[in-house]
């Protein structure tokens, strides 16, 4: 085994030969990531909240949520396998 | 009688009655108020009810899409108006709420066979703040070009800093799979299957304002997992990462998932 | 800073503090993020944008590097909702602090807040809610929009409402609270003709007499918006082109007031961008009649 500091200093030649930040993504774990440019859906965060009432309008005040007679119904009858409770 | 009632008094009736129905002061709180022309007391305290519940439900369904899509808007609302009662709102920037989203269902019991769902929303939330997240590291960061000037003697005492965006995620589902398929753009049948296994990610945002989650091996959770919870160079040189340092770190140097560095003695 | 406060003693209530940069005039536009992209594109022409200050508080990121590049090419307002000026909390000094280091970055012309509260015991509704028309209420929003200027070491402008229920410990009208509240601090009103319609339909009192009670000279800005019409009230939701009568109690305040520079806001299903531009040269087409 090698001693850390040979190990720091070879990690730190081998780093620094590879230059430094080029934006432009080199693969972690040699796969592929996500990138979204998710700027402007995600800018507008108080769009709704200024000097007006209820962006949502839907009816919360007499909603039952003590009741809960719903059940998820989106995409997550997708997601399948696991540990699948009997 | 509301004569003689403190402006403090008044707003604390106004916020019960908004966010505790049960509320034995709410009756107080209907003694105080003068409604609008054509509505009774309900009506126009429910508009106020509505646009503020409503305001909050769309909040979180803006900051947890993905969820809001796999267990439809309906239930999601209804999930969150549980949470909108038990979690208050602590900062004047809407943005700020939702943090314990992921805590809260843990332990909500109409979704546990869901398992993988507060891992999930674990991980919109990074990428919420993320997207948010200050542009560079504090001051008395030391910048990448410096680190070729550090003394050999001194190497140890390097303590590598992340971009400030970067937070990481581990899950024993493959929730980056989950995420990903349930984007708008999104082609596919959109199956994932949970028997794929675990992920380690780091979500965060690159020099160009991208936004990007990637997916890490062991060792490069292991070698960003020592550098965020503050470990030295020395230290890390001792992790099983060790073997691979001189990849790990040139890939996070290049990427600008590492940022810049301190030096501690 | 040292001697600011200095300089603050042996000065009425209603001199000047602070200086007011007034770089705006004629018809804006409220900057809604879905219409960057166009106005990068395009740079229509308007005069001024309006941007709301909550959607510029986080630490970095894309937000201020779009309010950067929209400082560069308009002139700008500030305008949010977080200051809670209204509430028997004090003010949160973390947010204006923010708020100051987010002016300090945009040099806007005005900054405001609203005549509401939004937190109580430092838990926050992110709505505008009402305040009793209280002397207790008046002294507390004038001890706070105090505060405020001199945090941020302007003059702020404030906003009267539109609301849906009052209170029975009410000891004023709502003019006669704005009017203290104008009389008792250095700040200015910026004028929303339609909450001012909202409310005077809603509670049944004259918006055009509320108007004529207001001090001619404090008025620095206005805001036009289009409600929604529920039948048994009206509703505030920014989600329509401004309604006649809008327009019409809009005209009433010009003729009182002179030429105010005026916003228009849309903010529920915002339309295309040229149909917020089209609301904005109806408002300056009324504004250039003014003399």
């Amino acid at each position: 085994m090698k001693d850390t500091k040979t190990i720091m200093n070879t990690a730190l030649a081998g780093a620094l030969a590879l230059g430094l930040a080029s934006v432009s993504s080199s693969a972690l774990a040699g796969k592929p990531g996500f990138e979204k440019c998710q700027g402007v859906a995600k800018a507008g965060m108080n769009d709704c909240g200024t000097s007006k009432h209820s962006c949502a309008g839907q009816s919360k005040a007499d909603g039952d949520a003590e009741e809960w007679v719903y059940v998820p119904e989106g995409t997550c009858s997708k997601i399948v396998g696991g540990k699948v409770k009997g | 009688m509301s004569k003689g009632i403190s402006l403090f008094e008044l707003q604390q009736l106004f916020y019960k009655e908004v966010f505790d129905a049960d509320s034995t002061e709410n009756a107080e709180f209907y003694k105080c108020i003068k409604p609008a022309k054509n509505l009774s007391g309900e009506q126009s305290v429910n508009v106020y009810k509505d646009s503020i519940l409503g305001g909050l439900t769309e909040a979180l369904s803006s900051i947890y899409p993905v969820c809001v899509k796999l267990v439809g808007e309906l239930f999601f609302n209804h999930m969150v108006a549980d949470y909108l009662k038990r979690y208050p709102s602590g900062s004047p920037d809407i943005g700020d709420y939702g943090s314990e989203f992921s805590a809260y269902i843990i332990n909500f019991e109409p979704v546990k066979e869901l398992e993988y769902l507060a891992d999930l929303v674990a991980l919109e939330w990074s990428w919420h703040r993320a997207f948010n997240a200050s542009d560079s590291p504090g001051v008395g960061v030391c910048s990448l070009d410096g680190l070729a000037g550090v003394a050999e003697v001194d190497q140890g005492g390097i303590q590598f800093v992340t971009t400030p965006s970067a937070v990481l995620v581990r899950s024993i589902f493959p929730i980056h799979q989950i995420w990903q398929v349930n984007q708008e753009d999104y082609v596919g049948d959109g199956i994932v299957n949970l028997d794929d296994g675990g992920v380690c990610l780091v979500v965060w945002r690159n020099a160009a304002f991208g936004m990007r989650i990637d997916v890490l091996s062991e060792h490069e959770f292991e070698f960003l997992q020592a550098v965020v919870d503050g470990k030295s160079f020395s230290e890390i040189a001792t992790l099983a990462c060790a073997s691979d340092l001189s990849g790990i770190l040139g890939r996070c140097m290049q990427t600008g998932l590492i940022a810049g560095f301190t030096l501690v003695n | 800073m040292v001697g600011f406060f200095v300089f603050l003693c042996g000065i009425s209530m209603t001199e000047k503090r602070f200086p007011t940069v007034s770089n705006i005039a004629g018809a804006g536009l409220g900057l809604r993020s879905s219409h960057y992209q166009h106005i990068f594109e395009t740079k229509p022409d308007v005069p001024w944008f309006e941007l709301l200050s909550d959607n510029y508080l986080g630490e970095g990121g894309l937000p201020i590097v779009r309010a950067e590049a929209i400082r560069d090419l308009y002139p700008i307002t500030l305008h949010g909702v977080g200051m809670s000026l209204g509430s028997a909390d004090a003010l949160n000094t973390e947010y204006m602090a923010r708020l100051k280091s987010l002016a300090d970055r945009l040099e806007p012309a005005y900054i405001s807040d609203h005549i509401a509260w939004v937190s109580i015991e430092g838990q926050y509704t992110h709505d505008l809610l009402p305040l009793p028309y209280t002397l207790e209420a008046q002294k507390n929003i004038i001890d706070k929009i105090s505060k405020a200027q001199d945090i941020l070491g302007r003059t702020l402008l404030v906003e009267n409402p539109s609301s849906y229920l009052m209170f029975n410990c009410s000891e004023m009208s709502e003019e006669e609270f704005v009017n203290g509240v104008l009389e008792q601090t250095d700040c200015q009103l910026l004028l929303d003709v339609n909450n001012l319609y909202v409310s005077a339909q809603n509670h049944g009192f004259n918006a055009e007499k509320y108007l004529e009670t207001l001090p001619k000279n404090r008025i620095k800005e206005i805001h036009l918006a289009g409600y929604e019409d529920k039948g048994k009230y009206l509703f505030d939701t920014h989600g329509y082109t401004v309604h006649d009568p809008v327009w019409k109690l809009y005209q009433k305040a010009l003729s009182l007031f002179g030429s105010i520079p005026t916003l228009i806001e849309w903010d529920t299903d915002v339309p295309d961008f040229d149909v917020l531009l089209g609301e904005s040269k109806k408002a300056q087409k009324i504004l250039d009649e003014v003399t």
